[in-house]
């Protein structure tokens, strides 16, 4: 893989930390303009609370679109309801590898993903 | 005679008589010569090529081909002492226990046996093939304290095993039976070996209960008599075929043929060439994976293989995985593995992506076959058509067992999986065959379903016997070398028993 999506990668732990701080305008500002990708639109959407789980969210709206793309009825309110529940009181890390220990995986464009992360991420691209 | 003749130099009219005859020079045919070394029964091998290639003789193997694309017939194949070893990769792993097992889910499968059969014949097989220390399963721990821990895996379907490889010296090919044990077949007093002798014929006495003798030509006109108190016909997958059907003096729909069956079943390891990428969160996997490695005494290599459990609940065919090279992803993977470690809260800042290719196992068809065709070869034998199918359920089923290793990787939190094929054009396009001859003249207890009994002899004929994987009636995954020439080991002890 290329040098660069390595580093953009490795970065995520720091930008993750920095997202934290969205509400401090200057900060959130240089971070989108290091890499290129972070963006606060959906930390302050009304999905928000559930998107802040998603490292990146402009690598998360492309796979969910990816995910959309195959959805013919996605119902975003509906969908959001449902995912509270499950992440209630679990993390999503370990909701993701429940999931996978499951076999609740699916394919998207080849890949195989546990299902809330791709209605996570189909969540993401379909936020306002 | 010499340990080594010459075909071309008997007279022709002449009748050689000895206690056993093989047919084939190849894996097999050795194998079993070098296993009666030390008994007192007269041993004649028939080679039809010499010591190295000739165009003349491998244009023996000439035929045609109708279905999938597969390779030419004169290509897959080697004709001259040593068969088969000529052209090998040296890949070795035993079957699995369920490859032997009837599977419902697998038409015409089971073996009239148990792995347990085998298991005997497999160190000495091994020895044979100089593929090092005997552990397919990952107990040789040096291994792993040398080169890294195999890639974690949650529980499933796969898991990390092994294949090893028959030693290489230098720049040379793997073992080539004919070069590495001529002169071990030279010492042995009771075995001729006679080169350049075709056997154009399998003559069944009248009453079609036993060999009566062989027909032999030489491709400079020369024709002798053979006849043996018993025949092990070993040439093949193919040509043990061509020779059994082109034998129909007695039986006019060729020998052990009774119930259409010889021929049918032909089955291969399908190779398909980037099948999935594999990405490990944590960089590059251990170099055991991507490429041979030497330790011990050993050449190894890692694969995904699938657990019999698996196979026996999930229905899917044998598969065994491997990973070939570094590849790069697109944007849109490169935005899947970002947000799949990050939701795993994994750091995938040296995430490393790898293609993956494979050897599947084919279920069993009869339509999958061969057959006499109106050419004739040189030495008039009618020559063959190969149709080879492939069916779009064995994509299917590998396509779901690569998903399974997708879910274990995401269960272990070490990596994921994007499946790169999922129509029957993809699949084809990247397509290989290892050029395993298996199935032809199964083996089975019921003469209606097999065309060797579990001794490897010919269903009704007393005294002809087959060797090498064209009696396998499945193929499993693993490469048939070896564990033919276990089969082989085993077929020995019981030809022994009929020289008391």
């Amino acid at each position: 893989m290329s040098e660069s999506w390595k580093a953009s990668v490795a970065r995520r732990p720091l930008l993750a930390a920095l997202g934290g701080l969205a509400g401090i305008g200057i900060v959130g500002s240089a971070v989108y303009e290091v890499s290129g990708l972070m963006g606060t639109r959906a930390a302050h959407g009304p999905y928000g609370d559930l998107l802040a789980n998603l490292g990146d969210m402009n690598n998360a709206t492309v796979v969910g679109k990816a995910v959309l793309a195959g959805e013919s009825s996605f119902q975003p309110a509906k969908v959001a309801e449902s995912l509270r529940r499950t992440l209630r009181d679990r993390t999503l890390s370990d909701v993701l590898v429940a999931e996978a220990v499951q076999n609740r995986v699916v394919e998207t464009q080849g890949w195989v993903l546990p299902e809330t992360l791709t209605r996570l991420c189909a969540l993401a691209a379909a936020a306002p | 005679m010499s340990a080594f003749s010459d075909a071309r130099t008997v007279p022709s009219g002449t009748v050689l008589e000895t206690d056993l005859v093989i047919i084939g020079g190849g894996p097999a045919g050795i194998t079993l010569a070098l296993s009666l070394a030390d008994k007192p029964i007269r041993v004649l091998m028939l080679e039809s090529g010499g010591t190295s290639f000739d165009d003349k003789t491998q244009s023996l193997y000439d035929g045609t081909q109708t279905g999938v694309p597969y390779t030419p017939l004169n290509a897959t194949r080697q004709r001259y002492l040593g068969g088969g070893t000529n052209h090998w990769g040296g890949w070795c792993r035993p079957l699995d226990a369920s490859d032997f097992e009837q599977r419902s889910w697998v038409p015409y499968s089971g073996w009239p046996f148990a792995k347990a059969a085998l298991d005997p014949y497999y160190p000495r097989a091994q020895a044979l093939v100089e593929a090092g220390p005997f552990d397919y399963e990952g107990k040789y721990k040096p291994w792993v304290d040398k080169y890294g821990a195999p890639l974690k895996l949650g529980a499933g379907g796969v898991y990390n095993s092994w294949f090893q490889f028959s030693k290489m010296r230098g720049s040379q090919l793997p073992t080539n039976f004919g070069e590495r044990y001529a002169a071990d077949l030279k010492k042995i007093s009771n075995l001729t070996a006679l080169l350049h002798a075709n056997v154009t014929n399998i003559a069944l006495a009248s009453d079609a209960k036993s060999v009566d003798h062989l027909d032999v030509a030489t491709l400079v006109g020369g024709r002798f008599t053979v006849k043996a108190k018993q025949v092990v016909l070993a040439t093949g997958g193919i040509e043990n075929v061509r020779l059994l059907l082109a034998s129909n003096g007695v039986m006019k729909q060729g020998i052990g043929n009774g119930n259409d069956l010889v021929g049918r079943f032909f089955m291969d390891n399908p190779i398909p060439r980037q099948t999935a990428k594999l990405v490990s969160f944590g960089g590059p996997i251990a170099p055991y994976y991507p490429s041979n490695q030497h330790g011990d005494g050993a050449i190894f290599r890692a694969t995904l293989a699938v657990t019999d459990d698996y196979k026996r609940t999930r229905h899917v065919m044998g598969s065994l995985t491997t990973v070939e090279n570094r590849v790069e992803l697109d944007d849109f993977g490169k935005a899947v593995v970002a947000t799949t470690a990050s939701a795993l809260g994994i750091d995938a800042g040296n995430a490393t992506a790898y293609a993956l290719g494979c050897g599947m196992e084919l279920k069993p068809d009869p339509d999958r076959r061969l057959t006499l065709i109106s050419a004739r070869d040189a030495l008039g034998m009618p020559r063959l058509n190969l149709h080879m199918t492939i069916g779009d359920e064995d994509f299917a089923l590998y396509r779901q067992t690569m998903k399974e290793l997708g879910r274990q990787l995401l269960a272990a939190r070490t990596g994921m999986i994007h499946l790169d094929r999922s129509s029957r054009e993809s699949w084809m396009e990247t397509m290989d065959w290892g050029n395993h001859h298996v199935g032809t003249t199964r083996m089975h207890d019921d003469p209606k379903q097999g065309v060797v009994d579990a001794n490897l002899r010919v269903h009704g004929i007393g005294n002809l016997f087959i060797a090498g994987s064209s009696t396998f009636p499945t193929c499993g995954a693993s490469n048939p070398t070896m564990n033919l020439v276990a089969l082989t080991l085993r077929l020995a002890d019981h030809v022994k028993g009929l020289f008391p």
